[in-house]
This record gives C-alpha cells, structure tokens and sequence, in this order.
C-alpha cells in the first residue's frame, strides 16, 4: 500500500505535524510506502516534508489530508481521482480571536467555511474525537469515523537513586508546595486568564505558597504579555510561564505536579489530558468540546464559570487523597482506550476501507 | 471521596466560605481585557489606502541619491502600484460600507428594543 499525507503547513513544534509523522512511522512500520506534503515547510523540518507540488501519486495510492485551518491550496487535491481520508484536527471558531488577533480570526472562520468542500471531495471524513466528527456530519459528511490522536506514551522516568517503598502516591508531601500544572498554546480560547484568576484565588484563600506552570507558546508576543501582567497583578511571583522547552523538561513538569487545570472552552481533543493520566496527574477541567469525551470519568469536570468553585476544587484535588488515588486509577483505566495500538487498528482499518472501496 | 461528589462538595464548602466573607473578590478584575477596538471612523479613515511618497526615504548617512533613486522606482511602477492600491481601496471600502451600514442597523434595532420594553412597562 502506498499513502501519501498532505497538510498545510509543516513545522517541527506543530501538533498535526508531529501527528503526520507518527503516521508515517507507523505506516513504514507496515511496510507501507509514500511521502508527507506541505504546501509550506518549515526548514528545520528537512527533508521530512516534501512541497506539494512534488506530489505525483499512481491512480490507486491513497491520500490522507490533514485538515486544521484554511487551505485553499490543498483543495487542487480534491480533485485526484485518488482514494482520499480527511483527517479533521478541528478549526478553532473565529469568535475567540476577533479581539486579538483579526487576521488569525479570519483564517478561522475561512478554515471552516471551506470543510464543507473537504468533507463533499473525500471518501472518509476521519476526525479525532466525535465532538469533531459531529462539525463533520454538520458540514456534510455522510462516511465519518473517528480516529482517535496517535498517543506515544512518555518514557519512564530514569530511576530513582533510593525509591522510597510507601511511594504509592507520587504526590509531594503534603506541606511542600502545590503546583498547578496547564499546558497548551497560551490563546484567549484556553482560558490561561481564567487559570490565572482562579489560582490566585486559590492562593488567597487556601495556600499562599501554591505555584502555577503555564507551557506553551503565546498566540502572539501582546497576548503573551497580557496573561504575563494578569499573573503579576493577581499573584505575583506564582505563575511561571515556559515556552520552547524540550520533552525531558515537559515530562518532569507533570512529574512534579498536583493537579491538571484545563480551563479551555473549546478543544478539539486536548492531548495533554492522555499526558497527565499518563503521569498519573488528576484533572480539574470544563467538559467543553473533546474534553469531556477525552476526560471520560477520570477527571473532576464542571461547567460552572465560577472562579471560586474551580480554586475549591484545586483544593479538594490537593488536599483529599482518596480522590487523587481514584482520579489516577480512572486516569489509567482511561489510557488504554487511547492506546498507541488500539488507534493504529483504527487508523489501518479507515485506510483499508478506502483504499477497497476504489480499488 | 468519589470524583462525582466533588463538584458538589466543593461548591458547599465555597457556599459556606462565601458567608464567612471570603471569595468575595470583583471577578471581572480576573480576566485578560481585550485592546480597544478601533472605531468605526478610524477603520473608514484607514480604508482609504494613499501611501506618503514623502515617507519613501534612505535612513542611510549620505542616504539622499537613495531616497532619490527609490522614488524613481517608485514613480516608474506607479501603474502597478496604483492598481494595487485600488483594488484594496476598493474592496476595503465597500467592506467598511457595509459594517457601517450594520452599525446603524443594530443602533436602530437596539433603540426599538428599548421602545418596546418601555411601552411593555407602561401597559
């Protein structure tokens, strides 16, 4: 079998191109063949991604499509005779950038104006969870399923010199800290400010010593700037925004906390959940978009837009460990449905249905 | 104590919080407060593209035969760049045509709304 993958854009810290390539892995790892295309590529990608314009597939190879924002070059390659799979990673709605940043809002609402014709020229309308499968069938598509984010688990942790054997929960002692953990693109549809406010009342009213960790790359350097003023207006020397870090530094960091905090109204599928059930972190969250289906019932959702309520729960979270044991478990229990094989099974079968269905 | 109790739990303990005068913060000093928008009169003002071929100038020391030379292409690709000018003038005024158009609607709308909640009050 031969599939090739078109997306986009192609960068080396982008979430679909790191998808793309899992894909690909796993496709050399059946033996099967192809190429990755982007219409623009990152340099330090290498050779990894090839242009668009070198795509030159035989009648019968198959085509994923990677779909995520406004594309319109790609819609030439609806018009192969090719077997196509549309991957939909989701366009975040306009309506959260209008006020920050106008031209990321337009490309938005041109992303999702533009699915109804993806979903019209493929064969399978393939999306990551169903809160994205059901925009699919809003749109149009009749043949949908879901595939799930091809989820690598971390490595372990190097060992310890001395494990201490009463180390059931990896928590820090009780009087140590806590540090609340988020981590995604620092965007006004994520809600860091939200966080923010949150933890500070946290802080105020439970633990003055608490931390928060932000990961992520700011939408724009101004956005950036705004949340980093928040977090010195509400909790001065509590919030520590990282960016650009490596793998290593990003696992110890959900080593090291208490709780997983998502505040985000909207997500397509929200992969940092799948990494702190993995780092056995538990989650406090809005069940907005993937969230809720993602989350299952591992984490503490509500959404209740009351501040007061999410710093309670930080502090429930933290301080009962009944639920932090229950949380973890679930959290693993939840795991295994997002398993690296059981989405390859899914993501083999969605191909083969396609490439059969023309062949 | 179960994952499903805890939300209810939570909100007692703030309930009970609340009445002892805590979380009594103004919750709107929490959140990230967008930049102003730019007016309507200004988006008219700037839809209007007319490019200040004084502002076309080397900032290089004995910069004055460039400056010179980049108004030169400047005038030789005005056909081009006049164009371009035009069509972007053209799409961006039609565009803030309408919004102004949609502004007075809403402020229309808007007043009859408050008319008839009035007139509503009085019966």
């Amino acid at each position: 079998m031969i599939v090739h993958q078109v997306l986009s854009g192609a960068g080396p810290v982008d979430a679909v191109t790191a998808q793309a390539l899992a894909y690909r892995r796993l496709f050399s790892d059946w033996g099967w063949g192809g190429g990755d295309h982007a219409v623009s590529i990152d340099p330090r990608l290498g050779r990894r991604v090839a242009p668009l314009k070198a795509l030159d597939p035989a009648a019968d190879d198959v085509l994923i499509l990677h779909y995520s924002a406004y594309a319109p070059k790609l819609q030439a390659v609806l018009e192969l005779p090719n077997p196509k799979l549309m991957q939909y990673h989701n366009v975040t709605p306009a309506r959260w950038f209008w006020d920050y940043e106008p031209t990321i809002a337009v490309h938005c609402s041109l992303g999702r104006r533009q699915l109804p014709d993806f979903v019209a020229g493929v064969d399978l309308a393939a999306a990551v969870s169903h809160f994205n499968v059901a925009e699919l069938i809003a749109a149009g598509a009749e043949r949908t399923a879901v595939i799930p984010i091809l989820f690598t688990p971390p490595p372990p942790p190097p060992p310890a010199p001395e494990p201490e054997p009463a180390a059931a929960d990896p928590s820090p002692p009780a009087d140590a800290p806590p540090t609340i953990l988020f981590v995604g693109r620092l965007t006004p549809h994520k809600r860091q400010d939200e966080l923010i406010g949150a933890f500070s009342l946290y802080r105020r009213h439970r633990r003055a010593d608490a931390r928060l960790v932000l990961v992520g790359e700011p939408l724009d350097e101004r956005y950036g700037r705004s949340l980093a003023g928040l977090a010195d207006r509400l909790a001065p020397g509590g919030v520590t925004f990282l960016r650009g870090i490596a793998p290593e530094e990003l696992w110890r960091r959900y080593r090291e906390a208490d709780v997983f905090v998502c505040l985000s109204e909207h997500e397509g599928f929200c992969v940092p959940l799948l990494e702190a059930f993995h780092f056995g972190v538990p989650v406090v969250g809005r069940p907005s978009g993937g969230v809720a289906e993602v989350a299952g019932d591992a984490a503490i959702l509500t959404d209740d837009p009351d501040l007061g309520l999410i710093a309670e729960l930080i502090h429930l979270t933290v301080e009962d460990r009944g639920l932090r044991e229950e949380l973890r478990a679930r959290g693993r229990r939840r795991l295994e449905d997002y398993s690296y094989e059981a989405t390859a099974a899914k993501l083999r079968a969605a191909i083969e249905s396609i490439a059969r269905s023309n062949g | 104590m179960r994952p499903e109790e805890a939300v209810d739990h939570a909100r007692a303990e703030l309930a009970r919080r609340r009445a002892e005068g805590a979380y009594a913060e103004d919750m709107d000093a929490y959140r990230v407060v967008p930049a102003e928008r730019p007016s309507t009169e200004l988006l008219l003002e700037w839809a209007v593209i007319e490019p200040d071929l004084d502002l076309v100038v080397s900032t290089r020391r004995l910069g004055a035969p460039i400056s010179w030379l980049k108004r030169a292409l400047v005038h030789l690709l005005r056909q081009y760049t006049g164009q371009l000018a035009s069509q972007q003038t053209r799409l961006n005024v039609h565009l803030m045509g309408r919004v102004a158009e949609l502004d007075e609607r809403l402020a229309d709308l808007q007043h009859r709304v408050v008319d008839l909640e009035d007139e509503a009050r009085r019966r």
